[in-house]
C-alpha cells in the first residue's frame, strides 16, 4: 500500500508572517509560493505546472486568516498578510503539543517505517517531551541511532550490524596485552572502576553491592575509549551514560546511543576548547537576554569565567535536576528544534530562575558559584519552561549580535536561516 | 575586634583521592561512600579561629574543590588562580595516586605565578592495614617526607572517613597563611600523632617543621 501521503513541509500557521505569490509572466499559473516566517525565514514551493491560480483563489477568499497587502498586476505578484480572526498582529507563540505516546508515535511513519513527519515529532519531543515506556524506542532516533529515513527491515539490518560491531570491538579490547594493556589500564580503565562505583548509585538501577549493571556501564566505558582512542575517557561521561543505559537496559542499545550523545556532547575534542567556544556564544546569550547580569558579572575582574556554568554544561543539567526531570531535559535538547544549543538557553533559564540573589547580594564570582552549588535540587519543570520562554523571546528579537549567528544556523526545512538584523 | 583575614585554599590531587570527602568532611562533618566525580568547580568557605597567647586572629579559608581528571587540566588554572595555599592529595594505599603529586605540583608551580604554600596530604588512613584496614601502605612516610622537604612543602596524614586530621590540616594551613610561628602553633605532627590509634611508625615522622 502507497497510500501515505507524505507532507513535504509542515508548519503552525500563526508563525507564518508573509506569503508571496510570484506568477510567471507567460502561464499566470504556474510560479513560485514564498512563504515568509515570524522569524524571517523563507520556504519557497515552485509551481511548474500550475495550480497557482487556485491558490490565490483560496487565499483570497480566506479573510479570516489572510489580508490580501498588495497586488501587483505588471509585476505579477500577491503578498498576503497573515492575522489573527479578529485582525490582531500575530506573536510567536509557546505551542501546545501532545506527549509522544505510542499512538502519536506510530503517526509519525509512512508504511515502510521511515519516520516522515520531522517536524511534527521534534515539536513534541520539544515542548512535551515522552511518555517512559516509549523512551526506549523512541532516544534511538533522537540520538541518531536509527537514520529518520530508515525503513523497518534497514533498522533489523542495523541492529545487526551493530551487534556484531560492538561485540568485535568488544573483543578487541580484552585482546590487547603488554604496553598496550598497561597504557589503557593507567588512561582508562583505572579511572573508569573508580567514577562507575560512584555514579547514580541511588538510583534504583545501579543500587546495591554488586549490582551488575555497574558493570555494564563499566564495559560500555571502555569499549568506547578502545574504539575512540582520541577522545578515551574523560570524568563526566559516566553521568552521561548512565540514564542512558537505565532507558534502554540493553548493553549494545546504550552503546550506540551513547555513540550518538558524544556527538552532540562538550567532550569531543578537548573539555577546555570546546568549553572556551560554549562559554563564548552563552556570554552573548546573556548580554542579549539577560543584561542585568551580564552587567552583574561584568563587574569582577574574572565575572566572565561564569564557573558556575561549568558543570551545567558538561552534563546538561544532569546533576542539578532529579532523574527523571534530566531525562525530560535531554530530549527536549536533542531534539534541535530551532536550535542546536538549546544547552545554552537552559543555562541562562537556570541563571533566570536562581540568579536573582546573586545581583540582589552583590555576590562575587567565588561566591555566586557557591550560591548555585548549594541549591540542593532545581525544578527541572521550571527551567524548561523558561528556558523554552527565552528561546521563544530570542527567535522573535529583531536584532542579534553576529556573535550569536551560529546558535541560529539550524534553519532544518527551511531554506533560508532566520534573518534577524545583525549588528557586530 | 579580632583581625580577619581571607585566603584561598585549593585541593588538587588524582581522581579519587578523597578531595571532595575531604572538604565535605571539614565543611559539614559528614562523610559518605560513593562521592560522586567532581565536574568543574566547587567552593566553600570556612573561618578558623587563631588563639596564640594575647593573639587572636579570624582567618576565613575559601577552599575550591578540583577535578582529579587531568582532561579538565586546561581548566585547572581558572579555578586554582591565585591560591595562597594548595592541598595536594594522594590515596596513601595507591601508589599511582601518590606518583601523580608531582604533575599537580608542576602544574601549579608552573603555570601560576605566585609562592603557593605546598601541602602534600596522604588520605584514607582508615583504609591501612596499620590502622586497621584492609590495605597496605602503598608509599612509605619517608620517602614523602623528603619529597615534601625538597618541595618546601608540609606532610600530613587525613581520614575523612574516621575524621583524622582534618581539623588540624586546616588549621595549620589557616595559621601558616595568618603569621602565626608554626613551632609554636600547636605542631601538626604532634596533634596527629596524639590522635593515632596505633604508634608503631611514630619514628618515620619527622617533627612539625621542615
Amino acid at each position: 500500500m502507497e497510500n501515505d501521503i507524505k507532507p513535504i513541509f509542515e508548519m503552525d500557521t500563526r508563525s507564518i508572517k508573509a506569503i508571496k505569490i510570484f506568477l510567471d509572466t507567460d502561464t499566470l499559473y504556474s510560479g513560485r509560493l514564498v512563504l515568509k516566517s515570524i522569524q524571517n525565514q523563507y520556504k519557497v514551493f515552485h509551481f511548474q505546472h500550475g495550480g497557482l491560480d487556485r491558490l490565490c483563489k483560496v487565499f483570497d477568499v480566506w479573510h479570516s486568516c489572510v489580508t490580501l497587502l498588495s497586488s501587483s498586476p505588471e509585476l505579477n505578484t500577491r503578498h498576503y498578510d497573515i492575522c489573527t480572526p479578529n485582525g490582531e498582529a500575530i506573536n510567536l507563540q509557546i505551542p501546545r503539543r501532545d506527549k509522544v505516546d505510542s499512538q502519536v508515535w506510530r503517526n509519525l511513519f509512512d508504511g515502510q517505517g521511515r519516520l516522515v513527519k520531522k517536524t511534527q515529532f521534534k515539536e513534541a519531543v520539544f515542548f512535551a517531551g515522552i511518555v517512559e515506556e516509549m523512551r526506549k524506542e523512541v532516544w534511538k532516533f533522537l540520538l541518531e541511532y536509527y537514520p529518520y529515513d530508515s525503513t523497518f527491515e534497514q533498522r533489523q539490518e542495523l541492529k545487526l550490524q551493530r551487534t556484531k560491531i560492538y561485540k568485535s570491538i568488544n573483543d578487541k579490547r580484552q585482546g590487547i596485552s603488554g604496553e598496550e594493556q598497561k597504557t589503557f589500564y593507567r588512561k582508562v580503565e583505572c579511572i573508569v572502576d573508580k567514577d562507575v562505583v560512584r555514579t547514580d548509585r541511588s538510583s534504583q538501577y545501579y543500587a546495591g553491592a554488586d549490582n551488575p549493571h555497574v558493570q555494564t556501564l563499566r564495559r560500555i566505558l571502555l569499549n568506547y575509549a578502545i574504539d575512540n582512542p582520541v577522545v578515551g575517557y574523560t570524568q563526566g561521561m559516566s553521568d552521561l551514560l548512565a540514564p542512558l543505559l537505565v532507558i534502554m537496559d540493553n548493553e549494545i542499545d546504550a552503546y550506540w546511543c551513547f555513540i550518538g550523545l558524544m556527538e552532540k556532547s562538550v567532550f569531543l575534542n578537548t573539555p577546555q576548547n570546546d568549553m572556551e567556544e560554549q562559554l563564548g556564544l552563552l556570554r552573548e546569550l546573556l548580554r542579549t537576554m539577560l543584561p542585568h547580569f551580564y552587567a552583574h558579572c561584568m563587574k569582577f575582574l574574572n565575572g566572565m569565567e561564569l564557573l558556575f556554568c561549568h558543570r551545567w554544561l558538561l552534563l546538561c543539567f544532569r546533576r542539578e535536576v532529579g532523574e527523571y526531570q534530566a531525562q525530560r531535559i535531554w530530549e527536549a535538547a536533542w531534539s534541535q528544534h530551532h536550535t542546536s544549543y538549546f544547552h545554552l538557553f537552559l543555562c541562562a533559564a537556570a541563571i533566570s530562575v536562581y540568579g536573582d540573589t546573586v545581583i540582589e547580594k552583590d555576590l562575587s564570582p567565588d561566591l555566586t558559584l557557591l550560591h548555585f552549588t548549594s541549591i540542593q535540587e532545581m525544578d527541572g519543570n521550571l527551567l524548561l519552561r523558561r528556558a523554552h520562554e527565552l528561546l521563544y523571546d530570542f527567535l522573535v528579537q529583531d536584532i542579534i549580535p553576529c556573535t550569536l549567528m551560529k546558535i541560529l544556523s539550524d534553519s532544518g526545512e527551511w531554506d533560508s536561516p532566520p534573518t534577524p538584523t545583525i549588528y557586530c | 575586634m579580632d583581625e580577619v583575614h581571607t585566603t584561598k585554599v585549593v585541593l588538587l590531587g588524582r581522581t579519587g583521592s578523597g578531595k571532595t570527602s575531604l572538604i565535605v568532611r571539614y565543611i559539614s562533618s559528614v562523610f559518605s561512600e560513593n562521592v560522586k566525580p567532581t565536574i568543574g568547580a566547587a567552593f566553600s568557605k570556612k573561618t578558623v579561629q587563631l588563639i596564640h597567647g594575647e593573639e587572636r586572629k579570624q582567618v576565613v579559608l575559601a577552599i575550591w574543590d578540583t577535578a582529579g581528571d587531568e582532561r579538565y587540566e586546561s581548566m585547572a588554572p581558572l579555578y586554582y588562580r591565585n591560591s595562597s595555599a594548595a592541598i595536594i592529595c594522594f590515596d596513601l594505599a595507591d601508589r599511582q595516586s601518590y606518583n601523580k603529586v608531582d604533575f599537580w605540583v608542576k602544574e601549579l608551580v608552573e603555570k601560576v605565578e605566585q609562592n603557593c604554600k605546598l601541602y602534600i596530604c596522604g588520605t584514607k588512613t582508615d583504609l591501612l592495614a596499620e590502622y586497621g584496614g584492609p590495605l597496605k601502605r602503598a608509599v612509605g612516610p619517608t620517602e614523602v617526607m623528603a619529597y615534601a622537604k625538597k618541595l618546601n612543602a608540609k606532610f600530613v596524614e587525613t581520614s575523612s572517613k574516621s575524621n583524622y586530621g582534618i581539623d588540624d590540616l586546616f588549621k595549620l594551613v589557616a595559621a601558616d597563611f595568618a603569621g602565626f610561628t608554626l613551632c609554636e602553633a600547636p605542631p601538626i605532627e604532634d596533634s596527629l600523632r596524639l590522635q593515632e590509634p596505633n604508634q608503631t611508625d611514630v619514628n618515620e615522622k619527622s617533627s612539625c617543621c621542615f
